[in-house]
């Protein structure tokens, strides 16, 4: 194939070359050279800052014709303000949105994780028409902030937001220029020279920051004895393969797509990302992954430091910042296009840990944490976050596992894999990550849906047994994620992370009709709740709430199998049948008067 | 005189200078067993014959040289594949060791232009011995260059004297650097079995261009 391509453009070049002089000769006579319009973004374009006063200019190549008029328009972005064309069209100033403008919320020190969507990006257009000629256009890419995955690895050359005030540089590697800009409301730390760096804020806290080129980090961590697993299963992983994909498929020209999200680095920054390197070698996106260069294959795709980050492997006591849905909203926050992250932003996972007592309790931390799912599922070193690092969510990482070193092919969607009991066997791969939080763990029914959808989880209240029913719902694809499947409208992809149920996909199994589930589960709820008041009259039914497990015989087993059913609010959707079939487990044990 | 064409149209345009410089070692062809050696283009045996021909002009380097102060810098350089290597230049030739596979990156691409080989050694040093013949050089002044990997990987090449390379004209008054064979009046490298990094990777204690001194099939 690259032998064919090859052969191809020696045979245009030839025919080009041979066409030359009767294409001269057929020409008009020239009229002197035409001269180009180029455009002149200001230093450091990606980092210009939030509200920061920023020019343009539009200069020529050759002679500026006396005329010129160049005109300016915005083509994306959040409105800039204060903007001033002046020269004929040869200057353009505005300042960047403000921090505001972009929905950007900081942490009240420390990094700033920004995503494309809060990094302000804006594309100018200047336009110029040579007399009786085509219109020329060129395009500029600005931005307030390098987009940060909020971790302390940064890439040297790239900017790195804080928050906080009276930041300082402690101590700076050799050749490190201790560069810090305040304004917008920031600082902007630009670590200029690989090493380790150290900056104090006006509390007297320092923050460790490992800094490096993209292209100049070893890819040793699949070494015998490191990562080996992971490394093994990251090269099955689609993310690994997300340029290379995109190559095979003949989508190179959506370069600065895939230099920004399929590749590793940050677009228009010398951070030996790989738009930094195909600068630096002349290189353009048209070709077959192997005739890459192979720095630029090095960086070509989501490679572990395009999560990572370059450099070093963090301190211990930063490792714990890689769960952040921060590190995936560096490519997965822009929407409309890609509203993974939005969507998440919109649902209760994203509020799982609001509560500071759902982070600090580990039974709660299981399911109300990243870090403590993933310990909980995991036998990875756990990751607790500080006390003060504030709420995450159950973010990205808790479902999507992206080297996940169990040793099956990774699914499209990355997902998780866990062990669950024999009993929730036909749970799809799609949901199975689900239920290990959504179905109740040992004596504590708490949050109990999956439970309830797979007819799984009740106990008969006077032998033990485990109580099943069928799975009414096991025919809709995906399981959970089949239905909850709904998000924001004006989302192009991502949008069902908000996880909302979708109702209309009920009525093409049910005879065209929209079931009345409301109807349903107020029956249930009530059933249920007298139940519970009925077997435990003496009793406080707030198990969630105040550690109360309910005992090991017919009335605690009754009173679990209630507790099901209320603790799921969609038991009348997920799993009617099964529902009452627990609530008639149950009664049978209030009717007959069996005791504790 | 036998002169195959397969020979020279590996090496294209090579035809002609192989009928013009005359300067060919009478031998078989080998398939495989060619390499190009500075600027020139070497074939090996068998058993032992080493013929030579003027290569075709040089390939593009892998990456440009930055120039100043007597010091041309090349921040890209070729490497075997897309692994892990740590390299030298050695009197016109770079051999490298390591290949460790990279993590995270969609299949490792080799290289064609290198000689590759396993290291039988457990120093951690790396398993596997490569060397290119055809570096690239800023100029043709055969300057010397050397790996730097104080900030980030570079090929430094300085405007210090050239000691003697692989290509260079040799006679018995003027003999080749170290390791090299001269043949027909140039410096060539023996045919490449790499293997060694270290002296003390093989049982001669002599490697050169990473192939042990004495090597035997």
């Amino acid at each position: 194939m690259g032998a064919m391509r090859s052969a191809r453009a020696i045979d245009a070049t030839v025919v080009l070359m041979l066409c030359a002089s009767a294409c001269v000769s057929a020409r008009d006579r020239p009229r002197g050279p035409v001269p180009d319009l180029q455009l002149r973004a200001p230093p450091r374009p990606r980092d210009l800052g939030y509200g920061g006063r920023f020019r343009v200019d539009a200069v020529f190549s050759g002679e500026a014709p006396a005329d010129a008029r160049v005109t300016w328009r915005q083509l994306s972005g959040a409105p800039l303000r204060d903007v001033r064309v002046d020269r004929g069209g040869l200057l353009f100033e505005a300042n960047m949105p403000a921090a505001n403008d972009v929905g950007l919320s900081p942490p009240s020190t420390g990094v700033v994780p920004v995503s494309p969507r809060t990094s302000a990006e804006v594309v100018l257009e200047a336009a110029w028409r040579p007399d009786g000629g085509e219109t020329v256009r060129r395009r500029v890419r600005l931005s307030a902030a390098s987009r940060s995955r909020g971790l302390s690895t940064v890439a040297s050359g790239a900017g790195v937001l804080l928050a906080g005030s009276g930041w300082e540089v402690a101590s700076a590697p050799p050749g490190g220029s201790r560069a810090l800009l305040d304004g917008g409301g920031f600082t902007r730390f630009f670590p200029d020279a690989t090493g380790r760096w150290v900056l104090r804020d006006a509390t007297g806290r320092a923050t460790s920051f490992r800094a490096a080129r993209y292209d100049e980090t070893p890819l040793d961590c699949g070494r015998s004895g490191c990562h080996e697993a992971i490394a093994s299963a990251a090269q099955r992983s689609p993310m690994t393969f997300a340029l290379r994909t995109l190559l095979d498929r003949g989508l190179a020209n959506a370069a600065e797509c895939a230099a920004a999200c399929h590749a590793t680095g940050e677009l228009d920054v010398n951070d030996g990302g790989f738009d930094c390197v195909a600068r630096e070698l002349g290189v353009r996106l048209d070709a077959d992954w192997a005739a890459l260069p192979r720095d630029l294959r090095r960086v070509g795709g989501v490679t572990c430091l395009a999560c990572h980050g370059p450099a070093a492997i963090p301190e211990p006591q930063s490792r714990w910042s890689i769960l952040r849905a921060d590190v995936c909203e560096t490519c997965h926050d822009a929407p409309p296009e890609y509203g993974h992250v939005a969507a998440w932003m919109s649902s209760r996972m994203a509020r799982a840990d609001a509560d500071p007592k759902a982070r600090s309790t580990a039974p709660c931390a299981r399911c109300h944490t990243t870090a403590g799912f993933v310990s909980s599922v995991t036998s990875s070193v756990p990751r607790t976050p500080p006390a003060d690092a504030g709420p995450m969510g159950i973010g990205c990482a808790a479902c999507h596992a992206v080297h996940d070193a169990r040793g099956s092919a990774p699914s499209d969607a990355l997902l998780r894999e866990v062990d669950l009991p024999a009993a929730f066997d036909r749970v799809p791969l799609a949901s199975r990550v689900c239920v290990p939080c959504h179905a109740p763990d040992g004596r504590i029914p708490a949050a109990s849906a999956a439970a309830v959808w797979a007819g799984r989880g009740g106990v008969e209240p006077m032998t033990g047994a485990p109580l099943e029913a069928a799975l009414v719902h096991g025919e809709v694809p995906g399981g959970c994620v089949g239905c909850h499947r709904l998000g924001p409208p004006d989302l192009a992809r991502g949008a069902a992370h908000a996880f909302r149920a979708d109702l209309g996909g009920c009525v093409s199994c049910h005879g065209g009709r929209m079931p009345d589930t409301d109807a349903a589960a107020r029956d249930l709820r009530e059933e249920a709740r007298a139940l519970s008041a009925r077997l435990a009259s003496s009793l406080n039914l707030e198990p969630h709430e105040k550690g109360v497990a309910t005992a090991d015989d017919p009335v605690g087993r009754a009173l679990f199998d209630v507790l099901l059913v209320l603790r799921d609010p969609a038991a009348a959707a997920h799993n009617a049948p099964y529902a009452r079939e627990l609530l008639a487990a149950a009664g049978r044990v209030a009717t007959s008067g069996a005791r504790r | 005189m036998r002169r195959s064409g397969a020979v020279c149209a590996v090496a294209a345009l090579a035809w002609t200078a192989c009928r013009t410089a005359g300067t060919a070692i009478e031998g078989p062809d080998v398939a495989n067993r060619c390499a190009r050696v500075g600027a020139m283009r070497v074939c090996w045996g068998p058993p032992s014959v080493v013929r030579w021909f003027p290569a075709l002009a040089g390939t593009l380097p892998a990456s440009p040289f930055a120039c100043a102060a007597g010091l041309c810098t090349q921040a890209h350089p070729r490497q075997p594949d897309d692994g892990e290597w740590t390299c030298a230049d050695d009197s016109g030739a770079t051999v490298c060791v390591g290949g460790e596979p990279p993590a995270g990156v969609a299949a490792s691409v080799a290289d064609p232009r290198w000689w590759c080989g396993v290291r039988e050694s457990g120093d951690g040093l790396g398993a596997r011995v490569c060397v290119d013949f055809s570096p690239d050089f800023p100029d043709s002044s055969g300057r010397p260059c050397r790996w730097s990997y104080d900030r980030g990987l570079r090929r430094v090449c300085t405007a210090e004297a050239r000691g003697h390379l692989l290509g260079d004209p040799c006679d018995p008054g003027n003999p080749c650097v170290d390791g090299a064979l001269c043949v027909a009046s140039r410096c060539v490298p023996p045919e490449p079995h790499p293997s060694c990094w270290l002296d003390a990777d093989c049982a001669t204690h002599r490697c050169r261009f990473g192939t042990c001194a004495g090597w035997a099939p």
